[in-house]
């Protein structure tokens, strides 16, 4: 069964899917739905759905929220999202871009599953990451927003990725039209302005361009509503929060330490 | 008797006092609903725009003022001379003001505070070792309601002369953890251990980077403060989070967390300091 496909499940019945680190268990017990999930240490390279079989499987410490629906026919589906906040990318080393230039790095982002429930439309059951990101601020500490932290090498190019199928790729295009060169060490994308695009091959967002003019001015941020790096592919999800296609925003982090004590 | 009260109540419900006191009514009740509803547009309307703060002003600003213009308007329909009245009130009010000197102290105060905006309503704040989140600011006190849920009133004259700390004024906090571990430990792998725990800890943030200082060599042991940052409304859930955690990596590794002791030595590097016994021993000593 494809992972983001519409499914039901028979009474008695018990799902598993593996997105990444996170195990997700959905269980049909008479009029309940049950779910439960689980992280492993270490982000694994895995997209899988299987049928339990025998109980004896599952781990003895889960602990499981109880759904009730109206319809037990009712049917589900997995849904593919960004992260509800935006997300601070740290590569691994910091990044200096000349001057008139340009560059795009291909950022994996975990997913965020939508547990989607409803026979004709449908409503959001759950929602669970599949990678619990740490929180970061971005900002001074008196003015700033929250967002989640991603290390990432920004790669820029997509065959470097290897196989990832459980994260999203963000491609993010940098131009610098700045006086001197661009010297950074976070970056900031609003990924809830972000669509999900499922390909043949992997799942994309649509493409970011940022536009940086200088340290006196606010980047121009564009949100392009395609993606152009697999021919065929479908929406997944939509943007959580709609917004303009060109916003003006802060978005690099130049400022690397912070070392107020007392 | 009877026919006495009764001739009474004839005279005071004549049609003409009748029609007054519908009058009366009719402003109380037209009053108070067109008051409501104005209070309900107001609400509705600032709600986007205005702090909770600004809405609670302006809402008490507008009832006193409605509630002034209705009592106004039913003096008018008893026929009371108004200019009597307020000549009665400003003498009355000389006298008041004197004899409530601390309330208007409090009123001053109360207007410093607002115009100060050092916190508003929602804020949790500490004030005399009572920490609480700020009910409503008004203009004689400042209501908050403390996390063992007692309501405490706090005169504003009183807040205008002490230190008042707003906790949650700035989005994101710092949370300083004081520990002590033994001379014989590695500070190079405790540190190392102290910042892995909280990069791994979801709640503490990334940026601002941690904090580690070793503060001093205690009389226990090596004094150390790990600073981490959060955002404001996870404080319970990183502190419980940090302290169990560096509890179990601290014993899982071994690193001892010293107690208060007293060590006595007779140099850098010595013996046991040796007891001597002096004298015989005491014949009733068992």
């Amino acid at each position: 069964m494809n992972m983001w496909d519409e499914f039901q499940i028979e009474n008695g019945e018990t799902i598993n899917w593996q997105i990444g680190s996170l195990s997700l268990w959905m269980e049909h017990r008479d009029e309940e739905f049950l779910i439960s999930q689980a992280y492993s240490d270490e982000d694994i390279n895995v997209l899988s759905a299987t049928q339990v079989r025998d109980h004896v499987d599952l781990p003895e410490d889960l602990s499981w929220n109880r759904y009730i629906v109206q319809d037990p026919s009712t049917k589900f589906q997995l849904v593919p999202a960004l992260p509800d906040r935006a997300v601070v990318v740290s590569p691994e080393f910091p990044i200096k871009l000349a001057t008139n230039s340009d560059v795009v790095f291909y950022m994996s982002i975990p997913v965020w599953v939508q547990i989607m429930a409803g026979n004709e439309k449908k409503a959001l059951f759950k929602e669970i990451p599949s990678l619990v990101l740490s929180n970061t601020w971005f900002g001074d500490t008196m003015t700033g927003e929250l967002c989640y932290a991603l290390t990432t090498r920004a790669l820029r190019k997509i065959e470097d990725h290897g196989d990832l199928r459980h994260r999203i790729i963000c491609p993010v295009r940098i131009l610098n039209l700045g006086s001197e060169p661009l010297d950074f060490q976070n970056l900031c994308v609003h990924v809830e302005h972000l669509m999900v695009f499922g390909g043949a091959e992997h799942l994309w967002s649509n493409d970011v361009s940022i536009i940086y003019r200088g340290d006196e001015q606010p980047s121009e941020i564009r949100y392009e509503d395609k993606m152009q790096y697999e021919t065929e592919c479908v929406i997944l999800s939509s943007e959580r929060v709609p917004s303009q296609k060109t916003i003006i925003s802060k978005s690099f982090s130049f400022i690397k330490s912070f070392t107020a004590f007392d | 008797m009877f026919e006495e009260i009764l001739s009474g109540i004839e005279k005071i419900i004549t049609p003409a006092n009748m029609i007054v006191v519908l009058k009366i009514a009719a402003i109380i009740v037209i009053g108070l609903l067109f008051l409501r509803l104005i209070l309900f547009y107001v609400k509705r309307t600032m709600k986007k725009r205005f702090s909770q703060q600004s809405i609670m002003i302006v809402r008490k600003l507008l009832s006193y003022t409605a509630l002034f213009i209705i009592l106004i308007l039913i003096l008018k329909q008893l026929n009371v001379k108004l200019a009597a009245i307020l000549g009665a009130a400003g003498i009355a009010g000389i006298a008041i003001g004197f004899a409530s000197q601390t309330s208007l102290s409090n009123i001053i105060s109360g207007v410093f505070l607002i115009s100060e905006k050092a916190f508003t309503v929602g804020d949790i704040i500490k004030v005399d070792g009572i920490s609480g989140i700020i009910l409503s600011v008004d203009l004689l006190s400042v209501k908050i309601r403390t996390f063992d849920n007692q309501y405490v009133r706090i005169p504003n004259e009183k807040l205008i002369n002490t230190e008042v700390v707003n906790v949650t004024k700035f989005p994101i906090r710092r949370l300083d953890i004081n520990l002590t571990i033994a001379y014989k430990e590695d500070l190079s792998r405790v540190r190392e251990l102290l910042l892995e725990i909280t990069e791994k800890n979801p709640h503490c943030l990334d940026n601002p980077e941690p904090l580690f200082v070793i503060k001093e060599f205690g009389d226990h042991g090596v004094e150390l403060l790990l600073g981490v940052w959060f955002f404001k409304t996870d404080y319970l859930v990183t502190k419980n989070t940090m302290m169990q955690e560096i509890k179990e990596h601290f014993d899982r590794e071994g690193i001892e967390i010293p107690f208060p002791h007293l060590s006595l030595y007779a140099g850098s590097i010595s013996d046991p300091l040796k007891i001597q016994m002096i004298g015989n021993k005491p014949e009733n000593l068992h």
